[in-house]
């Protein structure tokens, strides 16, 4: 079950994460786990197969990733405990762990057509005086908006679009 | 009813030019799994236990279970409609449901939406549906009596006002019928008391029926029927008592009288424990959850008499529970018990010996309603449920063919008339100077040279009699409510009961 999963991926991700000493280190050691992942991508199938032993499977990871760095000593243990079907969720939870320590808030900006530069730098500013942090905004665009725009931060939903306002009408007018 | 096409144009016209389109924001959350009438959703972080969350497809949920990384909510409709990464947004507000003088005479779901296609329900106020119990300041003792109109009640297991008295019993022992004849006494007691029946999972024929039999009856008017049928999801069975209570609160605030059913809490309970299990709660004793007591301790709570500052109104609760075998020591009886004020237990062999209502006055018990009872109702039944028990032990033992001395044959045959007495046909409410009257002839000997076969009818033709000639005496009876029969009023039932006592000879 996802929920399980992600508790127990949380669980590694706050461990991983208290290694660091501070925001530098905490971000170095996320880089370091992201190449670890990358290196190890080829091997994925192997490792997570059930059916070979954790020692042929920790000889084909040091292959895979030769380095002796926490992130090479951290793939080892989730190998070595048969979680590292985790891996991904893991490293979603780092990035999440990391933009708290940083202080940043992660919001997408999704509208029907491309914004210009002019238009994102001012919702950029808007943004993050409304949310009072610094953001690291994404844009995406979707063309079942109509017009307008949706922006999503965490759990916080803004509707500016067209149709969002139609939905809202819909409502009112069927409505008993 | 024709449909005018211009209108509804109107309508929809005006919708549109009062629309005001704003820029939303919401909370959302994602349904990361569904089933058996269970959501799970990540994200959410604010959400408040008991919150209603509404979902993309419509759905209405509620929050039940607020864990480490998501949280479970229960729906409050169709899980088919609901798919896995849906979004699910706050509305910040717990279940409220309308209430209001719009709701009598209506069938409603736990959701306040009508069910009985008369239209949709105008009122414009809602109550929270779970509240807190008004506390021990705002309350006064339960005083006044809430008459049921079953002369073996009245006089045995008196209800008061304010009070939580449960009926309990095997199916089929009359539980409802008890409930039924209560709330139809309330149009000849003409005090103005509110009805409530709350059915929990029971079919739709059985509802139907009683819908039928309250408007028969005239006590449709002052009547509100909350269903929650055995075909709806369990969280509809789970908030029926409370959305039921809620619209009784309403009345009840407003300085009036409430009688409310809840027939049953033991469905009630097993829709909890299925939500509890398919939210993963751990199971305690016959798979129910450890909050079990909670949830019809916090229900029953809410029942009360408030003090003159805030209104004088009272909320009667008369829950029912359905026993297995004559089992009133499981767990759900046993809870319900230890929180009511008094218990109704109805026997299956007396209810199948004919005896009916088949009150058990050995396990039956009123706490508190003695203190509400009418002083003319005291008066005369005094002694009589410890003499009915007393009886009933006599006559088992006397089933051993022994031989009995002069006065356990009078005790065995002055009980077997008052057992008699005390039975009452289904939709037959009794008014307190009838039952007086009659409780009075069976307590003072006057139907002990009856034969047993006889005693309702020698009670029918008393009253017929009373009525006819000395209906005096039935009004001094009601007007000496609170002073309990004098000397005066003694001798003048007992000059009325040996005018009867020839003429009914007479008429064999």
């Amino acid at each position: 079950m996802k929920a399980n999963t992600t508790v127990l991926a949380q669980r590694y991700a706050k461990a991983y994460d208290g290694v660091a000493k501070d925001n530098a280190a905490a971000q170095h050691n996320y880089e370091l786990f992201k190449g670890a992942l990358s290196a190890l991508k080829a091997v994925e199938y192997y490792i997570n197969n059930p059916t070979i032993p954790a020692r042929v499977k920790l000889e084909v990871a040091s292959k895979a990733y030769p380095e002796q760095d926490v992130a090479g000593a951290f793939v080892k243990l989730l190998i070595a405990s048969g979680r590292y079907y985790l891996a991904g969720e893991i490293e979603k939870e780092l990035s999440a762990l990391l933009d708290a320590r940083l202080g940043i808030k992660r919001v997408s900006v999704i509208s029907a057509a491309e914004l210009d530069e002019k238009a994102k730098s001012g919702l950029s500013a808007a943004l993050s005086e409304y949310f009072d942090s610094a953001l690291a905004l994404e844009y995406k665009l979707d063309a079942n908006l109509l017009s307008g725009i949706m922006i999503r931060c965490g759990d916080v939903l803004i509707d500016g679009s067209a149709q969002g306002r139609l939905k809202q009408m819909a409502k009112i007018l069927t409505e008993r | 009813m024709g449909i005018r096409p211009d209108e509804i144009t109107t309508i929809i016209k005006e919708k549109i030019e009062n629309f005001v389109p704003q820029t939303q924001t919401d909370e959302v959350g994602t349904v990361i799994s569904v089933g058996d009438g269970i959501a799970r959703i990540c994200g959410l972080n604010k959400a408040v236990s008991g919150e209603l969350l509404d979902f993309q497809s419509g759905v209405k949920g509620m929050v039940m279970n607020l864990e480490y990384d998501n949280i479970g909510c229960v729906l409050m409709g169709s899980d088919t409609a609901v798919k896995e990464g849906e979004q699910v947004k706050r509305t910040g507000k717990v279940i409220s449901i309308p209430v209001g003088e719009a709701l009598l005479g209506r069938v409603v779901n736990p959701l306040g939406e009508p069910l009985d296609g008369k239209g949709p329900i105008k009122t414009t106020e809602t109550r929270p549906m779970e509240i807190v119990a008004p506390g021990v300041v705002e309350r006064q003792p339960v005083k006044q009596p809430l008459q049921t109109g079953l002369k073996a009640v009245d006089s045995m297991v008196p209800i008061g006002k304010g009070q939580r008295e449960l009926i309990i019993g095997d199916r089929q022992t009359g539980k409802t019928a008890i409930a039924i004849d209560t709330i139809i006494n309330q149009k000849q007691q003409n005090e103005g008391v509110i009805c409530i029946y709350v059915a929990i999972g029971q079919k739709q024929s059985t509802v139907a029926q009683v819908v039928q039999t309250l408007t028969d009856f005239g006590a449709m008017p002052y009547t509100i029927v909350v269903a929650a049928n055995a075909s709806d999801p369990a969280s509809l069975l789970y908030a029926a008592p409370y959305a039921g209570c809620a619209m009784g609160e309403y009345f009840m605030w407003k300085g009036k009288d409430v009688l409310i059913v809840y027939d049953d809490l033991s469905k009630h309970a097993q829709a909890y424990r299925e939500m509890s299990l398919l939210l993963r709660r751990p199971p305690g004793r016959e798979a129910y959850p450890g909050d079990v007591f909670y949830l019809h301790s916090r229900l029953l709570e809410r029942a009360c008499k408030l003090n003159d500052e805030n209104g004088g109104g009272s909320l009667t609760a008369l829950p029912i529970i359905e026993t297995q075998a004559n089992d009133i020591s499981a767990y759900i009886p046993t809870n319900v018990i230890s929180i009511t004020d008094g218990q109704i237990y109805l026997d299956a062999n007396l209810f199948r010996s004919g005896v009916k209502p088949a009150i058990d006055v050995g396990f039956s018990v009123s706490r508190v309603g003695g203190s509400a009872q009418k002083k003319t109702v005291r008066k005369v039944s005094g002694t009589l449920r410890i003499d009915l028990a007393q009886y009933q032990e006599l006559e088992s033992f006397a089933q051993f063919g022994s031989e009995l001395d002069k006065e356990s044959q009078f005790q065995l045959a002055r009980g077997q008339r008052m057992k008699e007495l005390l039975k009452q046909p289904q939709y037959s409410p009794m008014m307190v100077p009838e039952q007086v009257l009659t409780l009075f002839a069976g307590t003072r000997g006057y139907v002990d040279n009856i034969a047993v076969n006889k005693v309702l009818d020698y009670q029918n033709e008393l009253l017929a009699f009373v009525k006819a000639s000395h209906p005096e005496i039935l009004k001094e009876i009601s007007e000496n409510g609170n002073i309990g029969i004098n000397e005066d009023l003694e001798k003048k039932l007992v000059a009325v009961l040996e005018e009867f006592k020839p003429l009914f000879k007479e008429s064999k």
